[in-house]
């Protein structure tokens, strides 16, 4: 396992009486993407605040490296923060803009252009050095304040929501470049952001947040086909939730009878699960089969009641005969794309996997 | 400041006050009323301003307007009258040292105001403007009783007096300014390397340098103008130019007075030119 560049041990940040944030434990480790994510105001900027120093922890330290840096000022931290307006100077040029670091780190004036002139280079934006922010688009802006942020050189680069403000086009493209970048840079990265796509495609390990806690710190993989709780199941793309209780466990498996109907096998979550427990049957939309004919071994009988189209996917929504609701993902090819409104069908559900649910 | 606050246009009154557009003849009448309303305050606001300024070329020892000549005397007096002259002096050197104590406390007040106060800004900020509601004559005569309690030089009292009765100005017109700063550039230029104080100078000055600006011509102007805290501070060789003016126009009354006046005013338009023009300037090299 990659050895970890920074440590957050029990941090806590008040808001007045509000919880910002934590207790929160978790490390970045040397060279990796972590993303903080979560809905609004679950705490990740704030986290990240504390990270960059510009937030003091009320509780908990931060350790880089052999180093305890819980209260050292953020202008000796080394960190390059990119915000999510960017917050270049406006009056200064791009190059000030970018050369700001290095100035405050008495560089000597050729190295400082010798670096700016590199950095913008990598960043994809060679030449634009005299011009002021107003002056550039804002995937320019956003390349200018990575820039600006990398060109120190920093222990941890920092990202906050770095691309909210962009159109959709564009995000797409710096989503690509900016993971290519922090690869070839090969720095340790904290990426904030509520986009689960953005998450799962940029990201080396996720940490889901909700309400100041982690909810779960997982591989966008893992985060998917194994979320820990319904929180992480229902955020991460779309779940159905079947109430069940637990028939039989071996051997690390579960055996549930579901509120659908039908008996099917699941995985269980860490805290394990007995039987007689009371818990959801967690499955992903593409896991629930449907089909027209029975294919006997326990399917249970449904109707469809909307089927929406979207190019490459068919979205079915499902009430079984006992009057429970459930969604379906299938490709749109010809097998499914017959299956219309109202047509009556037969469900099983695949890789299915055991929730607790909470009281 | 003022240009920019002034430069909504006038010709909006084709619409009524229910935001319909009037008819055509009852606009054109709503905005003839309009200007002649706009015109007469004017002339109410600067008519003794002129009549000064012509008055102050009267050939004779009559203030008579229109005048009946037209001479520079009163202008040669003035300048040939130690008295007047010494005290201008020291009405610009009063003026610009509390101007620049008023700008940079008020810089440093503002800022803890807007960025250190949290949900208790509203009372400070009404805490740091009360000087403008209590009249310049308590101030003047707290401080004097002040002075004989704490022994502090006559002078110094007069700056101290002068930087109070600037100050609620400067703090008004640099939050203002400050308002207009994104706090994230703070934070980045933290992150970058910079000290608290190196942040203060590479971005949060440079960026509201007009403001500063305005508020060190407006500290000015207003401490130039000042006869109340002159009135009980000033001691004796050490007059304001209001007060050479009052205790001079208390036996004599000669158009000199209109003269120094009319110097006073054109002092004033001149700094008023400077600050449009900076600011103006500054604009342009987009900040």
């Amino acid at each position: 396992m990659p050895s970890a560049a920074l440590e957050l041990r029990g941090v806590l940040k008040r808001y007045g009486s509000a919880l910002g944030v934590g207790p929160v434990d978790f490390d970045v480790r040397e060279g990796e993407l972590l993303t903080l994510l979560g809905p609004s105001g679950c705490g990740k900027t704030t986290t990240l605040h504390i990270i960059a120093g510009l937030l003091s922890p009320d509780a908990g330290t931060l350790r880089f490296g052999e180093r305890d840096i819980t209260r050292l000022d953020p202008q000796h931290r080394d960190m390059g923060l990119v915000f999510q307006n960017y917050a270049l100077f406006p009056h200064k040029s791009v190059f000030d803009n970018v050369a700001f670091g290095l100035r405050m780190r008495r560089l000597p004036k050729d190295e400082i252009r010798d670096r700016v002139g590199r950095m913008l280079e990598v960043v994809g934006l060679p030449g634009v050095e005299a011009r002021f922010p107003d002056q550039l688009s804002g995937g320019q802006r956003q390349r200018v304040a990575l820039a600006r942020a990398l060109v120190i050189e920093p222990t941890l680069l920092l990202l906050d929501e770095p691309l909210s403000n962009l159109d959709a086009v564009l995000r797409k493209r710096m989503r690509h470049d900016l993971r290519e970048i922090q690869q070839r840079l090969g720095i340790a990265t904290v990426f904030v952001t509520h986009d689960q796509d953005e998450a799962f495609e940029m990201s080396d390990r996720v940490i889901l947040m909700n309400r100041g806690q982690i909810e779960q710190v997982a591989t966008p993989e893992e985060l998917y086909d194994s979320p820990a709780t319904r929180f992480a199941a229902e955020f991460i793309g779309e779940a159905n939730l079947i109430e069940g209780v637990v028939a039989d466990v071996a051997d690390g498996a579960a055996v549930v009878d579901a509120a659908v109907g039908g008996r099917y096998p699941a995985r269980l979550p860490d805290g394990g699960a007995r039987s007689g427990d009371q818990v959801y049957l967690m499955v992903r939309p593409e896991r629930v089969d449907i089909a027209t004919a029975p294919p006997g071994n326990g399917a249970v009988p449904a109707t469809v009641t909307k089927r929406v189209f979207s190019g490459d996917l068919l979205a079915f929504t499902l009430r079984t005969e006992n009057g429970h609701e459930l969604v379906a993902s299938k490709p749109s090819v010809a097998g499914y794309r017959a299956i219309g409104p109202d047509a009556a069908v037969w469900v099983d559900l695949q890789d299915c996997r055991v929730l607790p649910r909470e009281s | 400041m003022p240009a920019e606050r002034t430069a909504g246009s006038p010709a909006t009154a084709g619409i009524g006050p229910t935001g319909r557009p009037l008819p055509f003849a009852s606009a054109a009448a709503g905005r003839y009323a309009l200007g002649a309303l706009v015109t007469a305050i004017y002339v109410f606001l600067l008519a003794p301003v002129v009549i000064i300024i012509f008055t102050s070329f009267n050939p004779t020892e009559a203030n008579t307007f229109p005048p009946s000549g037209f001479s520079l005397r009163w202008y040669a007096k003035f300048l040939d009258s130690g008295g007047f002259v010494d005290a201008f002096k020291f009405s610009l050197w009063l003026g610009a040292i509390a101007a620049v104590g008023a700008t940079v406390i008020g810089f440093l007040s503002a800022y803890g105001i807007v960025r250190f106060l949290g949900r208790r800004r509203e009372a400070g900020q009404s805490l740091a403007l009360l000087p403008i509601m209590i009249p310049h004559i308590l101030i003047s005569i707290s401080l004097l009783l002040a002075l004989t309690i704490v022994p502090f030089p006559e002078l110094g009292g007069l700056i101290v007096g002068h930087i109070i009765i600037c100050l609620p100005f400067t703090i008004a017109g640099i939050i203002a300014s400050l308002e207009g700063v994104d706090a994230q550039l703070e934070l980045a230029a933290r992150t970058l390397g910079a000290s608290r104080l190196r942040t203060l100078w590479e971005v949060v000055i440079p960026l509201i340098a007009p403001g500063l600006l305005s508020a060190l011509i407006f500290a000015f102007i207003v401490s130039f103008g000042d006869v109340y805290i002159a009135l009980f501070l000033s001691g004796p060789g050490r007059t304001t130019l209001p007060i050479e003016i009052f205790s001079y126009m208390q036996w004599e009354s000669t158009p000199v007075v209109a003269a120094i006046t009319t110097v006073q005013i054109l002092l004033i338009i001149v700094l008023g030119l400077v600050v449009e023009r900076l600011v103006g300037l500054r604009k342009l090299m987009r900040v």
